[in-house]
């Protein structure tokens, strides 16, 4: 993907995200100024990152959007609900047009008409809304329009500026001539002011209605140098030679503070990391020979190998800190669902999500959105009733649905909460009978809150209970079958009538595991390094036949010995030496010939899914910092 | 003080700063044909140029400050251009209140 547009859609979405928690706050708290102006800066922004792409309906619409906040802040209008609604409407449609942009590369072909429909709810008079505010590249041309040396412009290699400082500028303590005056190569000035100048009577001494606009031979990045400060109030453009636009038009972003890395590089580095821990654990068998060997020689390793292990510690809390991101942008979207989802479905919900700063391994906040996707579609669908089911029942027609993250020691705890109807634990206990997951005695046996539990067991809900909404075949067993593998731990509490709150606790990092690598022909394997009790090689006559099967000597123990290759159903490999990792099969150790060790990794382990999924030997697939998937075998599942 | 009126002459001193846009604007409304001295002015604060701008009195002398005079921000009147700013017309004369 173009590299541009990649940058693109992740800063859009954050300004998306950053611009719909501000309208929600507003909506809770009208008069959250700080909410307010961090809006108008987020919908500002965004309307300028979308005028680079082909996207002028989104460029539009977030154009009144902005006009409408903008009006707000000077207190002209008030932003009622229905604006406020309107301003949603108008993240959630960009932010459809931004998924469009990436799957498709363009807009929808009714975007046009959308951003009509947008642009009446946002109170734009659709013949005024395009002649009124030129776009913001005319700036440029009507630079040129002016009295300017024409010569000059000719002769190209020049930087345009347009830099409009805002009223309250003398407040600040800028001096605008100054720091205009500080741009290196000017070429022409003009000063002009903000429309009229007024009459003296009317002047307003320390209220700055200057705009300046200027050449300079020197390049975009001098004279974005010199802007630096007010950035947000200079627009910089380079001039071609034909007086055309070269450049974009560009306002200074505010310089960067971070440095945005794709995630895939991070994982390499703390696998890097992992391996250097492991080869470090194995330096401490090294060292305490060393010191019966020569005890100066191994002082001295002992104080490299605590230097070292200082520093490897020190870099792997790094890592892992680096790995860490606030959970919100990964839920970003459950916003918009819960709009389009109610609508859908006739509900009238009040969604909020708290904690969203709440930080966990990227890992785990990306694995969660998916559950908590379901969880939602099922608490709109089956828990928070029609409107005027819940009137009929007294409660307030609004529904309220509540996302809330929190962290208790290392645990990522999410709590989604409905005032809904509840699960209702009679008919939970009478269907697990009739899909005969329960005898009816073990249902009876039953405390009310292990009964709502079942609503997360496997063959629970069938595919006749689901609806378009809540899923695609799979009940809420699907929720429990995403969060089992990440460690995490689901607990239900709901009172029939009043409501559900489903609280996921889930390690704030993932749960990695120590494998080695081992070969059996051209494969490669990962073994849980828990279930390998050592590796030898020993000389293959030692292997001797024993009844049907083969069986070797190690330190005074006969252990049978399996081939890996067979177990693979391969043939078994013949060599002068023969290489075995000794393994459990329940108390007994089992030694497993294998054609090669390999390096040691520490992964996460994942479930297999597809055609690998119900095979036994199989404990789940784990990815190497290579991005290359390898199996990882259930080593006592296979030999027994 | 940077602003200072002596017979009917309004005239700049030293760094002018931002509070002295006041004293410049009301010593302008005071002689609405005042003519305004700058060679004496080190540095000209933007709130006082916006002043002269809109006010468009006589200018003599050239600012110290060079950024002002090298791109015709506020002219000489005396050098024959007399003008301000971007109004190119010679002739514009100082407004009357």
């Amino acid at each position: 993907m173009d590299e541009f547009l990649a940058q693109f859609l992740i800063e859009a979405r954050e300004l998306l995200t950053a611009a719909a928690f501000d309208v929600g706050t507003l909506r809770r708290d009208p008069e959250n100024r700080k909410c307010l102006d961090s809006a108008f800066r987020a919908f500002h922004t965004l309307k300028g990152s979308v005028a680079l792409f082909d996207m002028a309906p989104a460029g539009q619409v977030l154009h009144a959007a902005e006009d409408l906040l903008d009006q707000a802040r000077k207190k002209t209008i008030k932003l009622d609900e229905p604006k406020l609604a309107a301003l949603l409407a108008c993240l959630d449609r960009v932010d459809v047009w931004v998924d469009a942009m990436e799957s498709k590369g363009a807009l929808p072909a009714n975007a046009a008409a959308e951003a009509q429909a947008l642009l009446a709810r946002l109170g734009r008079q659709q013949s005024a809304s395009v002649q009124a505010t030129p776009a913001d590249s005319d700036w440029l041309s009507a630079l040129l329009a002016r009295d300017f040396d024409a010569a000059l412009i000719d002769a190209g290699g020049l930087t345009a500026f347009r830099y409009e400082p805002d009223e309250q500028c003398f407040f600040r303590g800028d001096d605008p001539l100054a720091i205009v005056a500080a741009v290196p190569k000017l070429a022409a000035v003009k000063v002009m002011p903000r429309g009229e100048w007024p009459a003296l009577a009317d002047l307003q001494p320390f209220s700055c209605m200057l705009v300046v606009e200027g050449l300079s031979h020197a390049g975009l990045d001098e004279v974005q140098l010199a802007f630096r400060l007010v950035g947000d109030q200079a627009k910089i453009a380079e001039v071609a030679p034909e007086r055309g636009i070269k450049a974009e038009d560009s306002t200074i972003a505010g310089a960067a503070r971070s440095l945005r890395i794709d995630a895939g590089r991070i994982d390499t580095l703390a696998d890097g990391v992992g391996e250097l821990v492991v080869a470090g654990n194995a330096l401490a068998p090294l060292v305490a020979e060393a010191m019966r060997l020569d005890s100066a020689l191994g002082t001295r390793l002992r104080q490299v190998q605590a230097a070292f292990e200082r520093g490897i510690g020190d870099m792997h809390r790094s890592v892992t800190a680096m790995r860490m991101v606030p959970i919100g942008p990964a839920v970003r979207r459950l916003p918009r669902v819960v709009r389009d989802l109610s609508d859908t479905l006739g509900r009238d919900v009040d969604f909020a999500i708290e904690g969203e700063q709440v930080e966990c391994e990227k890992g785990i906040a990306d694995a969660i959105y998916e559950p908590l996707l379901h969880l939602i579609r099922n608490s709109l669908d089956h828990g928070i009733e029609m409107p005027a089911v819940r009137a009929a029942a007294g409660k307030p027609s609004q529904g309220i649905l509540r996302l809330r993250f929190s962290r208790a020691a290392d645990q990522l705890i999410s709590e989604l909460e409905d005032d809904g109807a509840g699960i209702d634990p009679a008919r939970v206990r009478r269907i697990a009978i009739e899909r005969g997951l329960l005898s009816e005695d073990q249902a009876r046996a039953l405390s009310d809150e292990e009964a709502q539990a079942l609503i997360f067991a496997a063959g629970f809900s069938t595919a006749a209970q689901v609806s378009d909404i809540s899923g695609r075949g799979v009940g809420m067993d699907a929720v429990k079958a995403a969060l089992d593998p990440l460690g995490a731990r689901i607990e239900v509490r709901s009172r029939v009538g009043q409501g559900t709150l489903v609280r996921i606790a889930l390690p704030l990092s993932a749960i990695t595991t120590r494998m080695l690598i081992v070969e059996a022909g051209l494969q490669r394997y990962a073994v849980p390094f828990e279930s390998v009790a050592e590796t030898v090689i020993v000389p293959s006559e030692r292997i001797v036949p024993l009844g049907d099967h083969h069986a070797v000597v190690l330190r005074d123990r006969t252990l049978p010995v399996v081939h890996l290759r067979e177990l693979l159903g391969e043939e078994r490999s013949r060599g002068e030496n023969t290489k075995l990792m000794v393994t459990w099969a329940g108390n007994e150790q089992v030694a497993v010939a294998v054609d090669g060790f390999g390096e040691r990794i520490e992964a996460m382990i994942k479930p297999a899914a597809g055609l690998l999924a119900g095979y036994a030997g199989l404990s789940g697939i784990t990815l190497l910092g290579t991005g290359d998937v390898m199996l990882v075998l259930d080593v006592e599942a296979l030999v027994t | 003080m940077t602003v200072r009126s002596q017979d009917g002459q309004i005239i700049l001193e030293g760094r002018c700063r931002v509070e002295d846009a006041e004293a410049l604007l009301t010593a302008l409304q005071q002689q609405s044909d005042g003519v305004v001295h700058l060679d004496k002015a080190e540095t000209i604060h933007s709130a006082l140029v916006q002043v002269l701008l809109t006010a468009k009195p006589r200018i003599v002398g050239a600012s110290k400050h060079e950024f002002l005079t090298k791109y015709g921000v506020l002219k000489d009147h005396e050098d024959g251009s007399g003008s301000i700013g971007m109004s190119q017309s010679p002739d514009s004369p100082a407004r009357r209140i």
